[in-house]
């Protein structure tokens, strides 16, 4: 089992510039609710950036599921770093980086 | 003869309002459902009364009819590139917190898909606000199975 906070991220390759691309984070968290379903240990906000600009901004509830995986679209205009920062109600930031090569 | 009229006119009467109250109570029951699948008390919560829109077309939702396991339970909402979208919201309108995620686009598309856990079958909404404030909704039930039994 990976530690808590683990974010994995999914580019496509073969990016042209111009094209919309889903960028998948997945983190490891173990989402706890307290028995009458308050939340305990989540997840409250992600953010997405890419060549340093945020690009979304989420806010989670205790819905979202236990290691979740999120996914949004980004257009691509040149190589750079794709990054996704997790927030949880502990006050811990979890981030998670990739490269996106376009070209 | 007269006794035989009066009967006969009131068994007339006794049907006709079965029949009118019958389509009455008919319409009242398409109307119901179809201000139930508007109005609901979780988007009314967070919306403080704002009305939303059918999306049809235009906001797409992609859901499982069936979810065999409500604590993994995968979700995606989608608009059009046409629309000017600021937000995208995720709605489970029978878990105790409705809202299960919000997006601000800023700069990347209208898009969400992430997911959840669901307590119990329940309705499904995606909702996409625009620049200018509207509200946009897709709605679909999931149902949550419990060991397989079906709905």
């Amino acid at each position: 089992m990976p530690q808590i906070g683990t974010v994995k991220m999914r580019l496509p390759s073969n990016v042209a510039k111009g094209d919309w691309i889903t960028v998948k984070a997945l983190i490891i968290h173990p989402q706890k609710l307290t028995k009458d379903g308050k939340p305990e240990h989540v997840l409250t906000h992600m953010k997405g950036t890419y060549q340093g600009k945020t690009v979304v901004e989420c806010e989670l509830g205790g819905a979202i599921s236990v290691n979740p995986m999120i996914a949004f679209r980004i257009q691509a205009t040149k190589s750079g770093e794709v990054k996704t920062t997790f927030k949880d109600n502990k006050g811990k930031q979890y981030v998670g980086t990739a490269t996106l090569n376009v070209g | 003869m007269t006794q035989v009229d009066e009967r006969d006119l009131s068994r007339r009467h006794f049907m006709k309002g079965v029949m009118v109250g019958g389509i009455a109570l008919g319409g009242g029951a398409v109307l119901m459902r179809s201000g139930l699948a508007k109005a609901s008390p979780a988007v009314d919560s967070l919306f403080k009364g704002r009305k939303t829109q059918s999306g049809a077309g235009k906001v797409h939702l992609k859901a499982n009819a069936i979810a065999e396991n409500g604590r993994v339970v995968p979700l995606t909402v989608s608009a059009d590139d046409s629309l000017n979208v600021k937000a995208v919201y995720l709605l489970i309108d029978k878990n105790p917190v409705p809202l299960a995620a919000k997006l601000n686009t800023k700069g990347a598309s209208a898009y969400l898909s992430t997911n959840v856990r669901m307590r119990e079958t329940s309705v499904v909404r995606g909702i996409v606000e625009l620049a200018d404030g509207t509200l946009l909704e897709t709605s679909r039930e999931v149902k949550v199975t419990i060991g397989g039994c079906g709905g």
